[in-house]
């Protein structure tokens, strides 16, 4: 029995019905406001980071057509360090997070056996903190500039008082707030997963059994819990120093502008593991399927990524080896980066440990799978290169440290996330994407990211720093960055082939069985798309891929061998689910969370009437929230 | 569903060594030219190159990981496809003896790497014996240099064009008021933060036989911590010199202007005040020379304005506005008259001041902090073209270089 039915039987009988009686609809599109169905929850963060990476990739196209040749005139300075500001901030707090958050909504409830995660309410709770929090971000272009100090908002730059400053604009303090905004329900959706995997998995899953995406949310989600606090801790000092002349990092006073580097990073290094795992956890779901073989070493991979999650702890200075922080510091942080290449390398061989001497299946998922081992493992070594610290004081901050995260972040974990959208596509919706159409998605993606990013390593060396909006004739860097810009209007493409294939998939609605790639995971047992209610009955976990042992077994010699009665649907079809309790929507999550918007803007322009009037909302949505009934009324 | 139909087959292999062959095109294609050197790739001192040395070895490891990867990866895409019989392979569940060598060997790699890391960290953090000093202040955006041990009763200050002699440890201090910028020269050495609030240190040593008399080896450089608007236009340049060139030009820079000079200079300062940003060596209230005034800066017991850089030997140099413009009349002209906002285009990258109310007062909103004003739209005293040139011609004939 799990949490949500438990909770549900004592509740009985009913309470009397009350003013604030909870809302019953559970289709029709108004629906989408009040679920709080992990899977619609999914989707919609789903939707909404990928309206936020086209927004992040047309400020990257305009940044590239700045840089197509030699002083460029498409954008002023000012555009282009606002650009830049977004084009990262977007990526990391807009896409790749919630990206993260997306697939472990949908999937995790699924994978593990439950009917739900643990804070139905406060899930939705986060995805309206994102939202909102992006649309904040976002309205700063509206009203007199965008962020500008970078996403990384290095102090003394940022935390100039407005009237002196040396940003002389709103946009640091939209951004400021905006993170700690964002961050709230990062923290939230981060704590909702430990809860979920720690309490609600099925009878017989063990935390060895669980499948190595759920191993990877579980991971960042601890670490997004305990890295937001220290970033969020930095902005609340950034907005004191912009607005109210506090001095924490004003060197002229005592303060001190090291201090936010340490804070910024020691959530911030952490973070871009936050956002490699996820993909990592994606990759280790789909090469197993495709190549019809167990994940090699799954356990060296899950402790791997433990391994990695600890000692992601302890490399942040590794982004300040350049600030003077003594021979002491960068050796202990050089070594410290070095070590995190070794859990890292063994992950990289135990997928190709996988793919090894599999039946594999070149589907589009697979391609993106595996186009991953390769760009990553290019990512991570020119990251290795990072941590010799000699040659780290000629790399940082130039483009070749573009071009390393670049490929860890976008030829890997957007290209796991491309690949999980193939490959989760029809648990979802119950119909294909397109294969013809996805094998174009892959090849301009991967022709087009290589174009770009690969000449960024050598325009690096060559001495060409980042965040600069021209550059001038004679240093040898022109046609590398007329490649570049030409690769990323062909990642363009491939963003637009995978839009036009989600509507063309949609159009053709070529249906999908409940197991339509022979997978290995709970996900498959049920019905596709997934009822809201996930299980008709919980499933019993024996194994390590219990699906996939319930369908297979291996001879002496180890091959795989059909068992007669296993099947696809493993019992899963039978009745139709009316007799099981579901937590009801709500719409006090959308209340609560339309507050910290407005408490923003009056934050932002020190406006304390429109501050209460966010701090009303706020407080009317938890009141609500507190009091509404735990269930609709429904009729004993 | 289109299930893994034939017209596939084989198909990525040649995509994929096309793009591979791409790849390396690039590599190879940026054989384009340069003029200017700000290339770790081509080191001209003792760090940088140690620096290059360092990543040149273990680059080639990577490049051996990186390529083995991808090729086992494409391998196993080919070898181990999904074929008419083997569709049920052998289940390997682990190998320990695998397991455990791929992860002791790149271990292995990664602590040789640590031993010459280390001990290249420590080289380089040491003072190095006989250095010539220089302590650099970041601004935005531009570079002061001020020569602390050539002779420290007379220390030049100059602005983003640097004077160094070949073959000599050069021991930098950083510092900044403002902001944090990074101090670069990649073919000389590696980049070190500029912090408000702190005091770092780093040195260089330029090759010998770089330069001939008369013939200084320049390279170029530029600010690498993002610090604001024009980061991008904070440049500089280094000139490695002959021991002869450089005491030569450092006898030039502590020359104050003469009597017709700072005469001239006094009908420009009445009116728009340069001397309230700029510091012109040894002006005096009277807008004569004060020697004594003088003195004490170059001995270091008086600090000197900078909001903007030294003046008085702008005519030495060969660029301006954080060494991003190359220093020629029209160019000049086009800087006094209206800095923030070029006629071609290749400025406008400098703060543009709030518009100044009448009486030189800043109007609403933000101060002029940073950047060249716009003479040109001055409320008070608008500057024509043909003055803007006088004055950029005055400055140009400041050029004080002693022949040979």
């Amino acid at each position: 029995m799990t949490t949500v039915e438990r909770a549900m039987t004592t509740l009985a009988p009913a309470p009397p019905r009350a003013r604030l009686a909870r809302p019953t609809r559970t289709s029709g599109w108004t629906s989408w406001f009040t679920t709080i169905d992990h899977k619609k929850i999914g989707i919609l963060y789903g939707a909404t980071a990928l309206v936020f990476f086209v927004a992040g990739g047309c400020e990257a196209l305009l940044i590239r057509l700045q840089l197509w040749r030699p002083n460029g005139t498409v954008l002023t300075a000012a555009m282009y360090n606002q650009l830049f500001t977004m084009h990262g901030t977007t990526m990391v707090f807009l896409v790749g997070m919630p990206m993260a958050v997306a697939f472990g909504n949908y999937l995790v409830p699924l994978m593990i056996g439950a009917r739900d995660v643990a804070f139905p309410r406060i899930n939705m709770l986060g995805y309206w903190v994102f939202l909102f929090g992006g649309i904040f971000l976002y309205s700063s272009f509206l009203v007199g500039g965008a962020p500008n100090g970078g996403w990384f908002g290095y102090t003394p730059l940022t935390s100039m008082p407005y009237a002196n400053g040396f940003l002389p604009s709103h946009g640091p303090d939209f951004w400021a707030v905006g993170i700690i905004m964002l961050g709230i329900g990062s923290v939230t959706s981060g704590l909702n997963f430990v809860v979920t995997i720690l309490n609600m998995r099925a009878p017989g899953m063990t935390l060895l059994r669980m499948p190595v995406f759920v191993w990877m949310i579980f991971i960042i989600a601890i670490l997004t819990v305990f890295a937001l606090p220290p970033v969020t801790a930095a902005l609340i000092q950034v907005y004191m120093d912009r607005n109210f002349h506090t001095h924490f990092f004003d060197a002229a006073s005592g303060g001190d502008p090291l201090l936010y580097q340490h804070l910024f990073w020691l959530f911030g290094h952490p973070e871009v593991y936050i956002l490699i795992l996820p993909g990592m956890g994606i990759v280790s779901e789909v090469l197993p399927v495709f190549s019809r073989k167990p994940l090699f070493g799954a356990r060296v991979v899950v402790f791997s990524g433990i391994a990695i999650g600890f000692v992601g702890w302890g490399v942040w200075a590794h982004h300040m080896l350049a600030t003077g922080i003594g021979p002491a510091a960068t050796t202990g942080f050089g070594i410290a980066t070095m070590a995190i290449a070794v859990p890292t390398g063994v992950k990289i061989f135990n997928w190709l440990g996988t793919v090894w001497g599999g039946a594999i299946r070149l589907k589009t998922a697979m391609l993106f799978a595996l186009g991953f081992i390769a760009m990553f493992t290019i990512g991570g070594l020119s990251g290795v290169m990072h941590s010799i610290v000699p040659s780290n004081a000629q790399q940082t901050d130039t483009y070749f440290v573009v071009a390393h995260f670049h490929y860890v972040l976008f030829g890997g974990l957007m290209f796991a996330i491309f690949g999980g959208l193939y490959y989760w596509w029809p648990k979802v919706f119950g119909h294909f994407l397109d294969e013809r159409l996805g094998k174009i998605n892959f090849w301009t993606l991967f022709v087009g990211f290589n174009l770009t990013f690969f000449p960024m390593h050598i325009v690096g060396l060559q001495g060409m720093p980042r965040r600069t909006y021209t550059y001038g004739t004679g240093f040898g860097w022109d046609t590398l960055n007329k490649l570049e810009t030409i690769g990323a209007f062909i990642i363009a493409l491939s963003a637009l082939t995978l839009f036009v294939n989600i509507i063309v998939s949609r159009v053709r609605k070529v249906e999908a069985s409940a197991d339509p790639w022979d997978g290995r995971t709970l996900e498959w047992s049920i019905p596709s798309p997934a009822p809201a209610y996930n299980f008709l009955e919980l499933p019993e976990v024996h194994a390590f891929d219990d699906f996939w042992h319930r369908k297979y077994t291996e001879d002496d010699e180890g091959r795989l061998v059909r068992l007669p009665s296993g099947g696809s649907d493993g019992g899963q079809h039978e009745g139709d689910g009316s007799n099981i309790h579901l937590p009801s929507p709500s719409y006090w999550p959308l209340v609560l969370a339309l507050g910290l918007p407005i408490m923003g803007y009056g934050f932002v322009y020190k406006n304390w009437w429109t501050l209460g009037v966010g701090v009303f909302v706020l407080m009317f949505g938890i009141t609500a929230w507190t009091f509404e009934p735990s269930t609709a009324e429904v009729d004993h | 569903m289109s299930s893994s139909r034939p017209i596939w087959r084989g198909r990525p292999v040649k995509k994929v060594t096309a793009t591979v062959v791409l790849c390396v095109l690039a590599a190879a294609g940026c054989g384009q030219s340069s003029t200017k050197q700000q290339n770790t790739l081509r080191p001209s001192g003792h760090i940088a190159r140690d620096d290059f040395h360092i990543f040149n070895a273990f680059f080639w490891v990577a490049v051996a990981v990186g390529v083995g990867v991808t090729l086992a990866t494409l391998f196993a895409a080919i070898k181990f496809r999904s074929r008419p019989g083997n569709e049920n392979p052998v289940q390997t569940h682990g190998n320990t003896v695998l397991e455990i060598s791929w992860t002791i060997l790149p271990a292995l790699i990664l602590m040789v790497m640590a031993v010459f890391t280390v001990k290249m960290i420590w080289d380089q953090a040491a003072k190095p014996k006989g250095a010539l000093e220089i302590t650099v202040t970041g601004k935005q955006w531009w570079w002061e240099f001020q020569y602390t041990n050539v002779d420290s009763s007379h220390q030049v200050i100059t602005a983003n064009e640097l004077h160094i002699p070949q073959g000599v440890p050069v021991w930098f201090t950083l510092k900044s008021d403002n902001v944090i910028h990074s101090f670069w020269i990649p073919s000389l050495a590696g980049k070190k933060d500029v912090m408000p609030g702190r005091f770092n240190h780093f040195q260089l040593i330029a090759d010998k036989n770089l330069a001939t008399d008369g013939h200084p080896k320049e390279f170029f450089g530029q600010c690498v911590e993002y610090c604001g608007l024009s980061h991008a236009d904070m440049r500089n340049r280094t000139f490695v010199e002959t021991k002869h060139d450089f005491d030569n030009w450092y006898k030039t820079q502590l020359k104050p202007w003469t009597p017709a000079q700072f005469a001239t200079f006094a009908t420009f300062n009445k009116t728009y005040q340069c001397s309230s940003c700029h510091y012109i060596q040894g002006l005096g209230a009277d807008g004569k020379y004060d020697a004594k005034a003088d003195a004490d800066v170059q001995s270091g017991k008086a600090t000197v304005i900078n909001v903007g850089p030294n003046l008085t030997h702008l005519g030495d140099r060969t660029s301006f506005g954080g060494a991003s413009f190359d220093l020629t009349l029209d160019n000049l002209t086009q800087w006094v008259w209206d800095a923030p906002r070029h006629g071609t285009g290749d400025f406008g990258k400098y703060n543009e001041c709030p518009k100044r109310g009448k009486g030189g007062t800043t109007g609403v909103g933000t101060p002029c902090l940073v950047g060249m004003p716009s003479f040109k739209n001055d409320p008070d005293h608008p500057m024509s073209k043909e003055l803007a040139g006088q004055i950029a011609q005055f400055l140009l004939d400041t050029k004080t270089k002693a022949s040979g």
